[in-house]
């Protein structure tokens, strides 16, 4: 066989970058989900009902500072829960599930791309996109009512505004790994979406009906879970009611669990078995 | 009968001796006791096999194994039992190993919504490759592919083989040193298919690329390599040259049909014949099943049989030019 001359020259480049591999996908579904039109809208309307209302309100009342209050209320309000919710469940309906509808693993794991990477890249997109809604308007809201106070104590302001980022970040990772885990479970994204919403819609209905019987119930409502963790967050402390051992699991429960079981699960479906 | 010939290796066992390889060829893949089954069913079965470098034709009827093979050269699956070599190393959780293949798999996964360029700028980002490199390369591999003119259009505009052309680009973009080609001219027109033949024979001549194609259709893959692996239910049945490996089929019976006037007079000429083992009516009078033991011959022969017994033939097929025929008879059912 005939291989003469052969020209073939191998890639000399850097083929570890591996933050760069991520970034290409997150970037990538990042891209894509600022090109849907459901989720534009709903990134839209979401913005002006849940933040630009409460920011001309709450800029106008008079205030001395940035005050904890008003932003725990803000955080825990049940509009910014649905539209999180709401949101969450679209941009993270498809994250996986094109990819099983369409092959397209063979696309990343036929390069040199391990599943970590796959997964960080695609819990980028979706964070990015998130935050779009959970971190820049609450932090936004916060500076612009720091900025209209009336008061000179700048230093208070600062605590609540640090307390604010690290809240917001919470709100944006708080239902990505559920609702990507959701999203690995089937090829239909539709599927996905309903059952990201309904099946923690679900949980606040049950909660709501056994709350009256043992106030921990509250915690089978990831809504609740998020606004007991603003409460201590701002400094309002852990309901006396409530157990502390049981919040924590129930936060793991609906963060860390759900991470773990779908890392194994792209493990399993795309790297092999 | 005579053995195969030296260069062509035939292992109805599964296994092979060693393949006289040439020192200037490097082996590209080593398996050996190769085992992959899911659940009840048997991907690959005590498969072995040495690739060297140039292009190799991985023919098998479908569900033979061919994409169970590629699927664990790329490790993305592991193999139950057996050894693997790629390139000298083993590819299962060896993620580093897949910078040098080039994996165009047969089933479709483009994202339709993106232009050609997008998605090659998406790959290339996969594998890391600086922007300017990257739009270089781009240039490079759709010229080599012939997708130049076509690089800014969607994707679900494109024509089957269009597409086919994008996920042999998407393949070569990292520069690989193998290329797996599964399946690649399925579905597509006859000139689509011609001209990804061409392209599979200069991306190894003028490009440098080792691949390994594979195909269901025997004559498709002989036009693009004379080095072939017989796979089938599993196995490596047969392997090396495919001039060789025709006439290993060719010593075995064949069954012909012949249909048409007079045959009843040609059965009785025929049954005179050496190469005859049995001719038998069919259905209708008109119609003959011959089993002969070297169709050179009785083809050679026919022209001068038609003229003593006056017959007229309407139509003479062969009942083993199938795959799976070839394959039952290198394994000797």
């Amino acid at each position: 066989m005939g291989i003469d001359p052969i020209r073939y020259k191998p890639w000399s480049g850097e083929r570890t970058r591996t933050r760069d591999r991520v970034f290409i996908i997150a970037e990538t579904f990042f891209r894509q989900k600022l090109k849907s039109k459901w989720v534009l809208v709903f990134l839209i309307l979401g913005s002006i009902l849940v933040f630009v209302f409460p920011v001309i309100s709450n800029a106008m009342m008079p205030h001395e500072t940035l005050d904890a209050g008003t932003m725990t209320l803000q955080m825990s309000s049940v509009l910014f829960f649905m539209f999180t919710l709401l949101l969450a469940a679209l941009i993270c309906s498809d994250s996986i599930a094109e990819d099983l509808r369409s092959n397209s693993f063979v696309l990343y794991f036929s390069r040199a791309i391990k599943a970590e990477s796959y997964l960080a890249g695609k819990m980028g997109g979706t964070i990015l996109t998130l935050s779009l809604f959970c971190f820049i308007p609450p932090v936004l809201m916060a500076i612009v009512l720091m900025g209209t106070q009336s008061g000179s104590s700048y230093g208070a302001s600062l605590g609540v505004l640090g307390r604010t980022i690290i809240a917001s970040i919470v709100a944006t990772l708080f239902f990505i790994p559920f609702s990507v885990l959701i999203s690995s479970l089937t090829t239909r994204k539709s599927y996905a979406a309903v059952g990201t919403f309904m099946a923690l819609f679900i949980l606040t209905i049950i909660s709501a009906i056994f709350t009256e019987s043992d106030p921990n119930w509250r915690l089978i409502n990831p809504g609740n879970v998020l606004a007991i963790f603003y409460d201590w967050l701002y400094g309002f402390g852990i309901p006396g009611n409530i157990n502390i051992v049981l919040f924590s699991v129930m936060f793991t429960g609906f963060t860390l669990l759900p991470l773990n079981i779908l890392y194994l699960r792209i493990r399993m479906k795309a790297v092999g078995r | 009968m005579s053995g195969p010939p030296a260069s062509t290796q035939f292992h109805p066992d599964g296994k092979p001796s060693p393949l006289p390889t040439p020192e200037t060829k490097q082996s590209v893949i080593h398996a050996r006791g190769l085992s992959k089954w899911y659940g009840n069913i048997i991907g690959l079965n005590g498969f072995n096999v040495d690739i060297t470098e140039g292009i190799t034709g991985i023919v098998g009827p479908n569900g033979s194994g061919k994409s169970t093979l590629f699927k664990l050269i790329v490790g993305t699956i592991k193999s139950n039992a057996g050894n693997l070599l790629v390139n000298g190393k083993r590819p299962w959780g060896n993620t580093e190993q897949l910078k040098d293949i080039g994996f165009c798999p047969d089933y479709e996964f483009l994202p339709l919504d993106m232009t050609g360029r997008q998605y090659l700028q998406f790959l290339g980002g996969l594998h890391a490759i600086e922007k300017t490199a990257l739009s270089q390369r781009i240039v490079e591999v759709s010229g080599i592919v012939g997708m130049t003119n076509e690089l800014d259009r969607k994707m679900n505009g494109y024509s089957k083989g269009m597409k086919q052309r994008l996920k042999i680009a998407g393949a070569l973009l990292h520069k690989p040193r193998l290329l797996l080609l599964d399946e690649p001219l399925s579905g597509l027109d006859p000139i689509a298919r011609r001209d990804l033949i061409e392209l599979t024979k200069s991306l190894h001549y003028n490009h440098g690329h080792n691949i390994i194609v594979s195909s269901h259709i025997l004559h498709e893959i002989e036009r693009m390599t004379h080095n072939v692996v017989l796979i089938y239910k599993g196995r490596a049945v047969a392997s090396g040259e495919i001039t060789e490996i025709r006439n290993l089929i060719d010593k075995h019976p064949h069954n012909i049909i012949v249909e048409g006037r007079g045959v009843s007079d040609l059965a009785k000429k025929l049954l005179d014949m050496e190469y005859a083992v049995s001719v038998g009516f069919n259905e209708s009078r008109e119609s003959i099943t011959v089993k002969v033991t070297r169709p050179d011959d009785f083809f050679n022969t026919l022209p001068e049989l038609l003229e003593i017994t006056d017959c007229e033939i309407e139509k003479m097929y062969s009942l083993d030019d199938n795959l799976e025929s070839i394959f039952k008879y290198l394994v000797g059912w």
